[in-house]
């Protein structure tokens, strides 16, 4: 059969059609932007006229929105290929100049990030390398230790804000004047990034000095550091591209680090955009930031590609098995952050969180273990029904994201692009693009969450669906007079949706932190909500004054990253299919 | 009235591949008769496998065609093939692990009647009348294959080695086939567990008139089933004689050939080594 080829094909179409996809979609945006733009550029540009409809009507013909979406798209494109990004609706002044020197900023910061992330990556890569020389068993690093480098970003942010320069008084708390600005930003972006590449990369190792090669290269008396180096070259490969998707995410994170420290950089000026509603400015932001990821995407393939060589090409060099052994002590971590949390919650779900009976700021006391917050509320009860929204909108995700994973991943070849595409788009900037069409709300960044969570359970599924395909009580399927489509919806689908299902709520608490982030930056739901990312940008402005105001929704958030870094940490049992796979073989080609 | 399985010319050539070496089987014909036991032998590499593809109508031949009752089939929808699957079926190799671990026996066996429509509908086309042919159905095909009744709930983990042999041969005759392909089935099988399965293909054979197409490299077995031989070298007909005659008086060279490997025992440097 041609079905290499039709596959390559297939492939190809479908990475094309993703990029595609998401270039008219931030093309549109003037025209997907439910909310009527005229009256933001009224009130900013004309502050003299009155709303009537002909002066709405001469602001949409002036902006050219009255001509449908193809036309826009098209002005937009060739305008972009031209090196003309369009004029700001709200200063009417060319978007351009300022995103490139708002570009340049952030690539110093993200600079200054890779450099602090690597530096934290090779460190925690320390032990595993001394132990793998020395042929010893390396112990795990504890769950604790992990969780605590992989603090989502805005969290980190707020913290060493507080500590590093206002208890501390060490750096600037904010601006862009000197290399002591971009101390505290390169760290809460380069410590979570640097935490993920040292632990991933540090298993590889681990798995690369367990191979047969390196006893034989020990006893044949090569120098240690010979065969350290060996070591680091094999296990590099299988997580280089995982470190490509790291170094992508800061391009998020980037977002929140820089509104956290007011620094002037792409993130910050297309945050301020889409709050704005200034859709030129946030078009020409975030086609940078994609740009930015998929330079680093390709330039990770690229050095993977070096690294290998022909061995790629061939196919030939096996994926370092990463060894999983889960013992009852990783399961502490988990359960002690999940009970920190069910105790706050159930404490605290008989409180109200919308009234303000208390005095402003109130410190925590018997009555009010928490504190209360600028406006006089009890913090326990926010932070507790803030459980509730985040989670529970958690919740909606995950099962929004199976259902999307479930049916995509029964299509694998048609959604490669998709699955490249939306794995590598951080949440916060598919949160801006979502906020920017329907106004900043729960949904919205609900949907923001889940456009980009999906991919990793397709990609599981598309890999179970394979796997189960190839066995023998699948293979003898078209015999029985079982069609295609009963095939997939009768016997692979109830296969594999334990195992995914399982997969998906795993994922939970790393979606309630990226619900979190987007609520922090005021991207997810309003004031009076009680959610968690809210609590803590209302917080953070009270921080010298009433630092509980910040610890409270802080250390929710740090319980729930404990339980996503140690649940991930958790191997995903597989299915034992090893046995029957040469059965498979066999009988798939009667 | 032929009521016959006949393969008619059947060439089948790799696409993407030269001429020459990619010719996997060709022009291969020969005819099974209703309650027949032919057996397809050969060398790995022979096309068998291939062979048997194009007569499940999974795959459709270069040239040639496979025909039953002189109707060709050709591979294609389920729509497009039913007639031709409900009157033959396939016994595949290693048939427990053919078998999904999660559905019961009874809904095993009774999902290629339902997919392919083998059952009579009924007169008063009720569902209740519907189910109780089907139930019906299964029962005399687990007893057809020396099961019974209390089988039908069983799962795959549930049932011993034998057990799961004999569900997945009372799922292949479940819609009354004509003739049974039969891909190495016993290749894998214990010694007693193969002459329980053997024995099975025989009586079904003779009580109930389905003709066997038996795949094998495994001249004993064919010895002990099959009536006829078809012998295939290097996608050819070799030889297409009975079972008696290939092994006494082999023809062909790839007949002796096989023959000949077949001694009872290995012989190495003159000493006869036990198994």
């Amino acid at each position: 059969m041609t079905s290499r080829t039709q596959t390559a094909a297939l492939t190809a179409a479908s990475r094309i059609g993703a990029v595609a996809a998401v270039v008219a979609l931030i093309g549109m945006l003037p025209w997907l932007s439910g909310r009527s733009a005229e009256y933001t550029i009224l009130r900013a540009r004309y502050a003299d006229r009155e709303a009537t409809p002909e002066a709405l009507a001469a602001v949409r013909a002036e902006l050219g929105l009255d001509r449908g979406p193809l036309p826009i798209f098209g002005d937009w494109l060739s305008g972009i290929l031209q090196g003309d990004a369009g004029n700001s609706w709200i200063t009417n002044t060319p978007v351009l100049p300022g995103t490139l020197s708002a570009l340049g900023v952030s690539l110093t910061l993200m600079g200054f990030a890779v450099v602090c992330a690597l530096t934290i990556a090779l460190a925690l890569c320390i032990p595993a390398i001394r132990a793998g020389v020395r042929g010893e068993p390396r112990r795990e690093s504890g769950a604790l230790a992990a969780a605590f480098t992989a603090l989502p970003e805005f969290l980190l942010a707020a913290i060493l804000l507080i500590i590093g320069s206002i208890w501390l008084g060490w750096f600037p708390p904010y601006g862009w004047n000197s290399i002591n600005n971009a101390v505290l930003p390169a760290l809460a972006l380069g410590i979570p990034g640097g935490g993920l590449i040292g632990r991933l990369t540090s298993e590889a190792l681990t798995a690369a000095f367990q191979e047969d090669w390196v006893r034989t290269w020990r006893m044949a008396q090569f120098p240690r550091h010979t065969i350290a180096f060996a070591a680091f070259r094999r296990a590099l490969p299988s997580v280089i591209s995982q470190i490509g998707l790291v170094i992508i995410g800061i391009t998020g994170g980037a977002v929140a680090v820089e509104q956290v420290f007011a620094i002037p950089g792409l993130g910050r000026a297309t945050l301020g955009a889409a709050a704005a509603q200034d859709i030129p400015t946030l078009q020409a932001g975030i086609l940078a930031l994609l740009v930015i990821a998929v330079v680093v995407g390709v330039l990770a393939a690229g050095i993977r590609a070096l690294l290998l060589g022909p061995a790629l090409r061939l196919n030939t060099v096996p994926a370092v098995p990463i060894p999983h052994r889960t013992t009852r002590r990783d399961l502490i971590a988990p359960v002690a952050a999940a009970s920190v949390l069910i105790l706050i919650t159930s404490v605290g779900l008989f409180r109200n969180p919308y009234l303000s009976t208390y005095s402003r700021l109130q410190p925590p006391s018997w009555a009010l273990p928490f504190g209360a917050d600028a406006s006089g509320r009890d913090l326990l009860a926010r932070v507790a029904h803030g459980t509730l929204t985040t989670v529970g909108t958690a919740l909606a995700v995950v099962g929004v994201c199976l259902i999307i994973g479930l049916l995509v991943g029964l299509v694998p070849r048609l959604s490669t692009g998709f699955i490249e595409v939306t794995n590598a788009a951080p949440p916060i900037i598919a949160g801006l693009i979502v906020a920017a069409i329907s106004g900043p709300s729960t949904i919205g960044a609900a949907i923001a969450v889940a456009l980009v969570s999906w991919a990793p359970l397709a990609a599981h599924t598309a890999a179970l669906i394979s796997e189960t395909r190839a066995q023998p009580h699948i293979a003898v399927l078209p015999t029985l007079g079982v069609g295609r489509a009963r095939t997939l919806w009768a016997y692979l689908l109830p296969s594999v949706l334990p195992t995914v299902l399982r997969h998906a709520m795993l994922r939970l608490p790393g979606i309630a932190l990226a619900l979190a982030a987007l609520g922090f930056l005021g991207l997810g739901p309003q004031q009076p909500t009680p959610e968690w990312g809210l609590i803590l940008a209302e917080g953070i402005d009270y921080v010298e004054r009433g630092p509980w105001a910040v610890l409270a929704p802080a250390s929710a958030l740090v319980a729930v990253s404990v339980l996503a870094v140690s649940l991930s940490g958790l191997s995903i049992r597989r299915r034992s299919t090893r046995n029957s796979v040469s059965d498979a073989v066999n009988a798939s080609a009667p | 009235m032929s009521a016959n399985l006949t393969v008619r010319g059947v060439t089948y050539a790799y696409p993407g591949r030269n001429s020459h070496t990619s010719l996997v089987l060709n022009d291969v014909s020969f005819t099974a008769a209703p309650g027949e036991r032919v057996a397809i032998v050969g060398r790995s590499g022979a096309g068998k496998s291939t062979l048997l593809r194009i007569m499940l109508a999974l795959l459709s031949p270069s040239a040639g065609a496979v025909e039953l009752d002189g109707k060709p089939v050709f591979a294609g929808s389920q729509r497009t093939t039913r007639w031709y699957r409900q009157a033959v079926q396939y016994v595949p190799q290693d048939p427990a692990v053919s078998l999904d671990p999660r559905m019961s026996a009874g809904r095993l066996i009774a999902e290629p009647l339902r997919r392919l429509g083998a059952l009579p509908s009924t007169d008063t086309g009720s569902r209740r009348a519907q189910r109780h042919a089907e139930r019906e159905r299964v029962i005399w095909a687990l007893r057809a294959v020396g099961l019974d009744e209390g089988f039908l709930t069983a799962r795959r983990g549930e049932l011993s080695g034998g057990q799961a042999q004999r569900v997945a041969i009372a799922r292949a005759i479940a819609t009354r086939p004509r003739f049974l392909l039969a891909d190495e089935p016993v290749s894998g099988l214990d010694v007693p567990l193969r002459d329980t399965v053997l024995t099975l293909l025989q009586d079904l054979a003779t009580t109930h008139g389905m003709g066997i197409v038996f795949v094998s490299h495994d001249l004993n077995a064919v010895y002990r089933l099959c009536e006829r031989a078809v012998v295939l070298d290097g996608g050819r007909v070799v030889e297409d004689t009975d079972v008696a005659s290939l092994r006494h008086a082999p023809q062909s060279a790839e007949g002796q050939r096989l023959a000949a490997a077949l001694p009872q025992m290995p012989v190495v440097g003159g000493v006869e080594v036990a198994r």
